[in-house]
């Protein structure tokens, strides 16, 4: 799976984030392991993620709770965190060598900064995949600003389409941009879309709409994005 | 996934959510074009309806059940144990070491949101690679479906299936990696969606990637490595209990 490998960064200011993602080896070390991810998901949580979760059974901003998500946890778990501060993420990595549990910890985001959080942690690289960005018809993606959202949940369960309305609901004020980020995170089983940085994008979008003179609840949807439901309603046929 | 007609109130709430714009309201009622539909159940899961109209279907028949096992990230793939569309790839490279320093990782991710694939998309990708001397990954579901890994030929029954993305991974030596990305630049006029293509390398010395050297030595903007990566960490180990 490449949950977090090819999300787009085109516009500007978003801020840094940095996605954990704990694992265990079928086959080798997931026998016995449930404690284990319970050590791993507390030890996420108490570095204040702005997301987490566990894959198999979704996250704290897909309406699972903590509770939930422990007493899940099995062998076969994904814990995932998603850090917008690179403190944090080290010292959850600090945490989880110290604790030396054996189970596998992949971080994802700009490769340098990467490397270097995690030399800061103590922590020698061991295997890296790289984007080579995207292929084919490449005109059916959504706008730039629209795939810097939707990139961020790599299953793809988040739809250009919803992206469209909420923006349509923040640019109306029926709706912040931390509600619609939040909203948009819903889908997202694995836990790793980052509502911190779609709250970022979706003000910046609205603010460059407002500056390009679009009318605030009008105008036309950013490319390749359907605008339906208008008014929390309606349809397509 | 099915509506169920006399629950549905056609509010078109649901519409917003299907990455593969399946759902449609016809006559006030909202319905689901099962030729479109991954049976991902996003509309489901996200509990957008307020009449709990949708029905997710109870056992899916092969190929259809193929739909779900590539679109639904809790659906797992019985044959690995693995949920959702992939492996553990370079995940857990640090205690399975599937990926060595003599060898890359490829994988390509197949459709996104709102475009979607059909496994015919996938194939033509599988087709390119195949004549290429590629290893496919053998707990891929892609993998699974492919009748003919010489060729990259997948199962005929499959291949109108549709889903909301697959990963197609293999490994390579690193001297085939160019003609593998010139292959797949060759048929991304001809595959009808998009896919985004991913190289894993074993680091070497702590911070050396000697395929981003490789591909940087070429000087071809065409394959440019952007800067975003997934970096495993290096703490996982070897399980010591029984059957580990």
């Amino acid at each position: 799976m490449t949950h977090t490998l090819h999300r787009t960064r085109n516009l500007a200011g978003q801020g840094e984030e940095f996605i954990l993602l704990s694992m265990a080896a079928q086959g080798y070390n997931n026998r016995g392991s449930e404690d284990k991810f319970r050590e791993t998901f507390r030890i996420m949580l108490k570095h204040r993620p702005v997301n987490a979760g566990d894959d198999n059974i979704g996250g704290i901003l897909t309406g699972r709770t903590v509770e939930e998500i422990l007493s899940h946890a099995n062998g076969k778990s994904y814990m995932a965190a998603v850090y917008d501060d690179r403190e944090q993420a080290e010292a959850a990595l600090r945490e989880l060598k110290a604790v030396n549990l054996g189970l596998s910890v992949v971080v994802t985001g700009e490769r340098e900064v990467v490397f270097d959080l995690l030399q800061r942690a103590g922590l020698t690289p061991h295997t890296v995949n790289m984007s080579l960005g995207y292929m084919g018809k490449v005109e059916k993606l959504p706008a730039p600003e629209v795939l810097d959202i939707t990139s961020m949940c790599g299953h793809a369960m988040v739809c250009p389409d919803h992206v469209g309305y909420v923006l349509r609901q923040v640019r109306g004020g029926r709706m912040s941009a931390r509600d619609g980020a939040v909203e948009l995170a819903r889908p997202c089983t694995c836990a790793m879309f980052n509502p911190s940085r779609a709250e970022a994008l979706l003000t910046e979008i609205c603010r460059r709409r407002r500056a390009a003179g679009v009318a605030t609840a009008d105008g036309p949807p950013p490319a390749g994005v359907t605008e339906i439901a208008p008014d929390d309603g309606g349809g397509r046929s | 996934m099915n509506v169920m007609a006399e629950r549905c109130t056609g509010c078109g709430l649901c519409l917003k959510h299907c990455p593969m714009r399946a759902i449609k309201i016809t006559a006030r009622k909202a319905r689901v074009d099962q030729d479109l539909c991954a049976e991902c159940e996003v509309c489901y899961r996200v509990g957008v309806c307020t009449e709990d109209a949708f029905e997710p279907a109870r056992e899916l028949a092969w190929p259809r059940s193929i739909r779900s096992i590539f679109s639904n990230p809790l659906t797992e793939f019985k044959e690995t144990g693995v949920t959702g569309r992939g492996t553990e790839e370079m995940k857990t490279n640090d205690v399975t070491g599937r990926f060595r320093s003599s060898m890359l990782g490829v994988c390509v991710d197949v459709g996104r949101p709102n475009v979607g694939a059909t496994l015919k998309d996938v194939e033509v990708i599988t087709r390119a690679v195949a004549p290429l001397g590629v290893e496919f990954e053998g707990k891929n579901p892609v993998t699974y479906v492919m009748r003919d890994r010489a060729s990259g030929q997948l199962d005929p029954a499959v291949l109108s299936e549709r889903v909301v993305s697959a990963v197609v991974e293999f490994t390579i030596p690193p001297e085939k990696l160019r003609g593998v990305l010139e292959a797949l630049q060759a048929v991304a006029p001809v595959v009808d969606t998009v896919f985004s293509v991913g190289v894993i390398c074993r680091m070497e010395d702590g911070d050396h990637v000697p395929a981003l050297d490789q591909v940087r030595g070429w000087g071809d903007p065409d394959f440019a490595v952007g800067p975003h990566s997934k970096v495993n960490a290096g703490l996982g180990r070897p399980g010591s209990g029984p059957g580990e």
